[in-house]
């Protein structure tokens, strides 16, 4: 008897799995990823949610597309870490927000936050509030960080060692573009990985040309960046502490293989590019850049496309800047930044020292 | 009423302490854990009970933000359960039933327990200028969320110096959270970097200088580290030679014995970069099952085989990554001036033959 009732809650359930799929989710299975910690964040199409833990040494792609389009038309939440520390029952000093990603699709926005405890946590966004995203049971799909070189034959005690924290990550044309450091070399290796995930993954060397640099070589990470195209061809948009933009086109970044892209400005020594959009407004692309010591930046894609050069003499004045024209906006101190609709919306520590998750105005742009 | 007052919390060495309100007519009847705060139900109500951090009045009730918590209920009580465990030395406040009750985890470890150094690394007391790297080793899971508030460089002086580790958004800690990884900044140790002709490298040669954990870190409990922890080191000239496994000597174990391979490193190797980067082949090309330690302020490599040493010939595979402690690795150094010839350069196969017999 116990069959006859088996067979059509099989069906339903199949019915039931099958209704949601498409060809991107074909390999999502419904249970818990294991997520020990939300390094960065990016959103792919249909409500593909990327996060990447470096804990684990993996890249989990979950579907949100189910969650409710929240009103978030009037955004601005004062204290935020303090709000999530009230909601955790913690203190300030024990949380850190970790990334800030916006669904294109229904522009909800995500929080990622680490607790002391080593407890990884993701937020929606509902006008005033947060909505814990619970991870214990999601529809989601992932892939292993893998080495760059083969660690097969090594020593498995050994290999504890290793960590490869994400820096920054960014869906595009079918693939997930990951950003690191690792605890054993300061090196340039930029991944990108086929989504659907595979077994595969692609490893790009990178080296810079470093305007205030000129005479060894750079094999650093790269902290922040935009793929997006560049006089009509794909390209990779990095950048780097103190604080270089470079460019490299997406065709030569292959495996095995070591490229030095274009250094085509120089923001400033001193300074770290905490994240990095595109935005347009008005038929025009901008790149807004928020950084650790210095105002948000606002650079026009028509001035980067103009520019033709190559930095490689340095920039001998102290904090000096050089190559694309940029503009500083009124904006300090900003934490996270994503793209909403056709504005942004940034994390900020104020002058009073509020913490505000707040929209931009793309009256700036 | 409260049955459980103190409960003492063996694997924390905690305290959960009730805390006897000053104005409720009634206690509510509750008991708690880091974890979980379970209520007895009033049976004609349908309102669920509220938590909230600190000592809140009644006043402060309505501003205040309640805890998240998932809330299961059964016939004779509510369990909350929040998104991440109560703070130790903390006051909790309980409302349900318009009745305010307190609590409070406080601690009373041992000495023995409490968070601490194990080990660092590098260990040695005399280091390069152009050092890259720390690894500090603690015996439990540290809170690594402001990590780098509390651990900085002092001068003999006692002055503490600035931008001397990078800071990163992503703690590199390991999946135990106990081994934590540093850089001394690489824009100011590699040369010609816009930090380093700012600012200069982060050490002098000839100095000394002390690493500090300070007595602010704490454990993911909460708890604070068991004392300041310094680590006082000298630095000696920058170290711009790759290493290389010409000058290492290997001291050949017996036959039919389990000895301990030794490599005498006549240098101090990174102890992140190094240990997984060893691998040992018999001539029929079958690897060696082992263990790989790092000795001797980590110049002397060590392998204890699984089985006993047979007599015949074996190879060293040593990695091209392996680094010292100014991240020259066996293939470059790490602020290599741009030459031709480094571009033509096929990567060489690095290895170490010996005999047993």
């Amino acid at each position: 008897m116990k069959k006859l009732f088996l067979l059509p809650t099989l069906l339903l359930s199949a019915v039931v799995l099958f209704a949601n799929t498409t060809p991107l989710k074909k390999d999502f299975i419904t249970g818990n990823p294991e997520v020990t910690s939300i390094n960065a964040m990016t959103f792919g199409p249909e409500g593909i949610l990327f996060l990447g833990d470096s804990k684990s040494a993996q890249l989990v792609a979950i579907d949100v597309s189910a969650h409710p389009e929240a009103d978030n038309s009037k955004l601005r939440i004062n204290n935020l870490d303090k709000l999530i520390a009230d909601m955790l029952g913690t203190a300030t000093d024990q949380i850190q927000i970790t990334d800030l990603a916006v669904n294109p699709e229904n522009q909800n926005i995500y929080l990622s936050v680490h607790h002391s405890s080593g407890n990884p946590l993701l937020f929606r966004v509902n006008g005033d509030k947060l909505s814990p995203v619970s991870l214990e049971t999601v529809s989601y799909s992932k892939s292993l960080l893998t080495e760059a070189v083969s660690e097969e034959a090594k020593d498995r005690r050994g290999r504890k060692l290793r960590r490869w924290a994400v820096a920054d990550m960014k869906y595009g044309n079918g693939k997930l573009m990951v950003s690191g450091l690792s605890n054993q070399e300061f090196a340039s290796t930029f991944r990108t990985i086929s989504f659907p995930f595979s077994d595969k993954q692609d490893f790009g060397s990178l080296e810079i040309y470093h305007a205030a640099h000129a005479k060894f070589e750079t094999h650093a990470p790269i902290k922040s960046f935009v793929a997006s195209e560049v006089n009509g061809v794909p390209h990779l948009i990095a950048g780097y502490t103190c604080t270089p933009l470079v460019l490299f086109p997406m065709d030569k970044i292959k495996p095995g293989t070591h490229y030095k892209g274009r250094t085509v400005a120089e923001l400033g020594a001193g300074n770290t590019p905490v994240d990095m959009i595109e935005v347009q407004k008005d038929g025009s692309r901008y790149l807004l850049i928020a950084n650790s010591n210095r105002p948000l930046m606002k650079v026009t894609f028509d001035h980067l496309e103009a520019f033709s050069g190559s930095l490689t003499e340095p920039v001998t004045e102290k904090a000096g800047v050089a190559g694309v024209h940029y503009v500083n906006l009124p904006m300090v101190n900003v934490q996270q930044l994503d793209k909403i609709g056709d504005g942004f919306v940034l994390i900020q520590r104020e002058s009073n020292g509020n913490l505000a998750l707040k929209l931009g105005s793309n009256w700036w742009l | 009423m409260l049955q459980l007052k103190k409960i003492a919390l063996l694997y924390i060495g905690c305290i959960l302490t009730w805390v006897q309100p000053s104005f409720s007519q009634t206690k509510l009847d509750f008991t708690f854990t880091t974890d979980t705060i379970t209520v007895q139900k009033d049976a004609s109500s349908s309102r669920v009970p509220k938590l909230y951090r600190g000592q809140i009045t009644r006043d402060e009730l309505t501003s205040a933000t309640a805890i998240y918590g998932i809330i299961n209920s059964t016939e004779k009580y509510y369990t909350i359960t929040p998104l991440v465990p109560l703070d130790v030395n903390t006051r909790y406040t309980l409302f349900y039933e318009d009745n305010l009750d307190y609590f409070e985890i406080s601690t009373e470890s041992t000495p023995g327990s409490l968070l601490r150094v194990e080990s660092i690394y590098p260990s040695a007391s005399e280091l390069p200028e152009n050092l890259l790297k720390w690894y500090i080793k603690f015996s439990k899971p540290i809170n690594d969320t402001q990590v780098y508030n509390h651990i900085h460089v002092v001068n003999a002086a006692g002055d503490t110096l600035k931008r001397t580790i990078l800071p990163l958004e992503n703690v590199l800690i390991d999946s135990s959270g106990t081994l934590l990884t540093l850089w001394v900044e690489p824009g100011r140790q590699k040369r010609g970097l816009g930090p380093n002709t700012a600012l200069g490298g982060v050490f002098n040669a000839g100095e000394q200088y002390s690493l500090i954990v300070a007595n602010t870190l704490k454990d993911r409990n909460g708890i604070p580290i068991n004392a300041e922890y310094r680590k006082v080191f000298k630095t000696i000239e920058a170290d711009r030679i790759k290493p290389s496994l010409k000058n290492w000597n290997i001291r050949i174990p017996k036959a039919h014995s389990k000895q301990v391979l030794q490599i005498l490193l006549t240098e101090q190797l990174d102890f992140g970069s190094t240990l997984d980067r060893f691998t040992l082949f018999d001539t029929d090309g079958n690897q060696l099952q082992g263990v790989w330690s790092l000795t001797n302020s980590e110049t002397q490599l060590n392998f204890v085989p699984a089985q006993k040493w047979l007599k015949g010939g074996y190879k060293i595979m040593a990695d091209p990554r392996i680094e010292d402690l100014a991240g020259n690795n066996l293939d470059r150094l790490f602020d290599n001036p741009i030459t031709p010839e480094l571009k033509q350069k096929e990567a060489p196969s690095y290895h170490l033959e010996f005999q047993v017999e």
